[in-house]
């Protein structure tokens, strides 16, 4: 297991920053009442260790309303890497992930209508070296998206 | 939004913290253009830049992503229930074998064990569960605004 990098310190950091990541080093440090010295190595460490990353979100540009999809894979488990590692390529994918359980391999992306699903399945995903079958679930409401997780690769 | 806000956000997608001369010499315009986009898209709710923390860092070592069947209860009230828990990353409604597909993460499994019995367990109206346990997760992003 490993250890959980970010201490309480960090996490109040954090706090503000991801509400809004342009905010200064010194705004923080008024805030928590700590060195602007002691905001900016803490940040440039947990970015260094990536443990954060900072990014913009918007709506995405290129799919106009997006629909988001689960696409679950059974795939040949000799495979199982480089068709975890091709999926990742591939347009509008946000998760990827290998796993044990109902599927070998999880995706999720967006695309902008039902069809462009069928599409991203039958002539990117079913194309690729090692993928036997592919079960697809569209979201009807998203509840929950929390921007703030995500892998920092 | 027209081009140069385009390729500010790119820039900002990359590295949201960047400076706005970094910015400026990129995308080949003055600093005070780009403070001053970046001000107007976020003043119209079109942009939000944002620290994304990784789930390990904060000791998430078990990622799950779990389906749930639901019974004698709206499927939406159930998701609103799970919605409120702190360690479920994504609640969507779905169609197929599913009616819920939740992102949940966990410390280790002992941890799983409480969500399972202390914050799954009170939600009425949880039918069955299946699961995939996440082995490496390949890519983890959520720059996509879902909730605008």
């Amino acid at each position: 297991m490993t250890e959980a990098i970010l201490d309480e310190t960090d996490l109040s950091i954090l706090s503000y920053l991801s509400e809004d990541a342009r905010i200064s080093n010194r705004e923080i440090a008024l805030q928590l009442n700590i060195a602007e010295g002691t905001v900016r190595a803490r940040v440039k460490r947990m970015v260094d260790e990536k443990a954060i990353r900072f990014t913009a979100l918007t709506r995405e540009l290129d799919v106009a309303d997006p629909l988001l999809c689960y696409v679950g894979l059974r795939v040949d488990l000799t495979l199982l890497s480089s068709v975890a590692e091709e999926l990742c390529e591939l347009q509008n994918v946000r998760f990827v992930a290998t796993t044990l359980g109902r599927f070998d391999v999880l995706v999720i992306v967006l695309v902008d209508s039902v069809e462009a699903l069928s599409a991203f399945v039958s002539e990117n995903v079913m194309k690729i070296t090692g993928v036997r079958r592919v079960e697809t679930s569209i979201a009807t409401q998203t509840l929950k998206f929390d921007y703030r997780w995500g892998k920092v690769l | 939004m027209d081009d140069l806000d385009r390729k500010i956000v790119l820039e900002l997608k990359k590295d949201g913290r960047q400076s706005a001369q970094a910015i400026a010499d990129a995308v080949d315009t003055s600093a005070v253009t780009v403070r001053g986009r970046i001000k107007a898209l976020e003043d119209s709710g079109e942009l939000q830049v944002v620290a994304v923390t990784d789930f390990g860092s904060v000791g998430y070592d078990v990622l799950l992503a779990i389906g749930i069947q639901v019974e004698r209860r709206h499927a939406q009230d159930v998701a609103q229930d799970i919605a409120k828990l702190s360690n479920v990353f994504a609640v969507n409604l779905t169609t197929g074998a599913a009616d819920i597909e939740i992102l949940v993460g966990a410390h280790n499994f002992s941890d799983l064990t409480k969500f399972l019995q202390e914050d799954i367990g009170s939600v009425q109206g949880i039918g069955r569960l299946t699961t995939a346990v996440t082995l490496d997760v390949w890519k983890y992003q959520s720059d996509t605004d879902l909730s605008r």
